[in-house]
């Protein structure tokens, strides 16, 4: 008899429960409704049920049923019953879930700097994808819109599963009108698209052509946005592997009937990621203007007068994103900028101009740079 | 290191329950009572017809019992001192949709003849009886209380049948 002792609260309504046991295609007995019972059948046996209240999971008695149906339906799946408790909450959830694996290793934990970097790749990973939706374009200079930014809001949070680590995202289906989907099922179906035909042109070996394939479509799927969003969601500090899973939610199976989709991106794969990413780098104007930002790294050598000069590294906040810029500095600059790299939270300001290289920027004709 | 006196009494009446449930055609599992502070030893479980509309998969929780110690009878009842007050009236109120029920194995009081097996046959003697503790009185006591086995309630492959049939119909109530 599997213990019950690992549900800690039922948190269900019966409501959800019923949507979860008809998603598996349990038959319900009709005459029990009236008794403010749900009876339902198993797929493959009338004489395999489950019973739960119609009204709600508030008292003991009715706990005690509900854990009983929750006990049987463990035991007729073979899954712990924390599993069915997990599945039937989010029966009517669009649910993207990121999975880190080791081929040799098991990973059942991240460093913390780490899955704040997952989470933060995640977010823009989805609001690329919302972007895309709403302005089908290679590159979304700002991800601010509003529908985007409301599917963020109506994300949530899930619970990780054990053995790995797990980034899992959950989004309450809810069609609006009959046969129209919804904005955050549209989003994710251009996201799994997206890293779908990613996957397969690394697999083929055909990543050059992505760009120009994208470039001729009326609607193009991957943005640079999403490319780099990518690129940030691998965790270089132990090279582990990526799955991304999109799977829909149960209850919408009947109407926008969908196949979940599954993408793997092992470690090997993140250069070849960069570098479709590189070809859907749009080509940003020369920008002059004043800049603000950190000192991230100081790498200039001791020089005329045994002073410290040269280059260092910036992370320059640039039409919504954080840009790293590489910038050559005279001594005093190059003070200015050992003060504000020791002190935790400084920003300088620096007006120059700012290009893009193949691979980085850099910041030149530096007329000004101080500490703000 | 063998088992102790109390421990065979405990085995042999989880022996005579599966014995007399795959009889009658239900499964039974056994609980753990480290997992389950409500004293739940056992689960019978009956998948099939029932006299009812819609219920054809049912269960019977089940606290087991062994005794040696020969059981005065009163009224055609057998008398059984039941330990633990606490859970004595948590039985006698428990109205969840759990239906639970006692069952009580009187053993012979010399264990040699507990179990007797040859290539013939295999005997245990004397039985076990069951009772539902739902409706019982209350009661003042500290440690433990009487309580009283109806004669009839055998449990037998068809007496536990019949006991199955009424569960879904309507709680099993104290009839001591």
């Amino acid at each position: 008899m599997s213990s019950l002792n690992d549900i800690i609260k039922i948190d269900i309504s019966p409501l959800e429960l019923s949507d979860y046991v008809r998603s598996l295609n349990w038959q319900i007995e009709d005459a029990a409704l009236a008794d403010g019972l749900y009876v339902f059948n198993s797929p493959e046996s009338k004489y395999f049920q489950i019973q739960f209240s119609t009204s709600s999971f508030d008292d003991t008695k009715e706990e005690e049923r509900v854990f009983t149906a929750i006990q049987r339906l463990s035991e007729y799946y073979k899954k712990s019953a924390k599993t069915i408790l997990d599945e039937a909450r989010e029966v009517n959830d669009d649910i993207f879930s990121l999975r880190y694996y080791s081929e040799n290793k098991k990973v059942n934990s991240m460093s913390f700097e780490e899955a704040l970097d997952a989470i933060e790749a995640t977010r823009q990973l989805l609001l690329s994808a919302g972007s895309s939706v709403v302005n089908p374009t290679l590159f979304h200079p700002k991800l601010n819109r509003t529908e985007p930014q409301e599917l963020i809001k109506k994300a949530r949070f899930r619970h990780t599963k054990e053995g790995s680590f797990v980034i899992k995202v959950s989004f309450p289906f809810e069609s609006l009108h009959g046969n129209e989907k919804p904005f955050s099922r549209r989003a994710l179906e251009k996201a799994g698209s997206a890293s779908k035909i990613i996957e397969n042109a690394i697999i083929k070996g055909e990543t050059r052509d992505l760009f120009e394939q994208q470039k001729s479509s009326d609607s193009p799927e991957i943005s640079y946005n999403f490319c780099e969003a990518l690129t940030r969601l691998f965790d270089d500090e132990r090279e582990l592997s990526l799955d991304l899973n999109f799977e829909w939610s149960k209850t919408s199976t009947v109407y926008f009937p969908a196949d979940s989709i599954r993408v793997k991106f092992p470690y090997s794969y993140k250069t070849r990621i960069e570098e479709v990413k590189e070809t859907f780098t749009p080509n940003r104007q020369t920008i002059s203007d004043s800049f603000v930002g950190t000192v991230d790294v100081l790498s200039g050598e001791i020089g005329y007068q045994n002073k410290r000069t040269g280059e260092i590294t910036l992370a320059l906040l640039v039409e919504g994103e954080i840009i790293k810029a590489k910038a050559n500095l005279t001594p005093d600059q190059y003070d200015t900028a050992v003060e504000a790299h020791r002190t935790p939270g400084s920003y300088i300001q620096v007006k120059g101009v700012l290009k893009q290289r193949k691979r980085i920027y850099v910041i030149e004709n530096i007329e000004s740079f101080s500490l703000m | 290191m063998p088992l102790t006196t109390q421990n065979i009494e405990s085995e042999l009446s989880h022996a005579y329950l599966h014995a007399v449930c795959a009889a009658s055609g239900m499964s039974c599992e056994v609980g753990g009572r480290h997992s389950d502070n409500t004293g739940i030893d056992a689960r019978i479980t009956f998948r099939g017809d029932l006299p009812h509309p819609y219920i054809r998969h049912t269960e019977l929780y089940v606290q087991l019992k062994a005794t040696k110690a020969s059981p005065a009878e009163i009224d055609g009842k057998f008398s059984y001192f039941f330990q633990g007050m606490d859970r004595y009236n948590r039985w006698r109120t428990d109205d969840t949709s759990q239906q639970k029920i006692l069952v009580v194995l009187f053993l012979p009081p010399n264990s040699s003849d507990w179990m007797v097996c040859s290539p013939e046959q295999l005997i245990m003697k004397k039985a076990a009886y069951w009772t539902s503790l739902y409706g019982a009185p209350e009661s003042e006591n500290s440690s433990g209380q009487t309580i009283y086995i109806p004669r009839n309630n055998i449990l037998t492959p068809e007496g536990l049948r019949i006991l199955v049939n009424n569960s879904v119909q309507n709680r099993i109530l104290y009839e001591g």
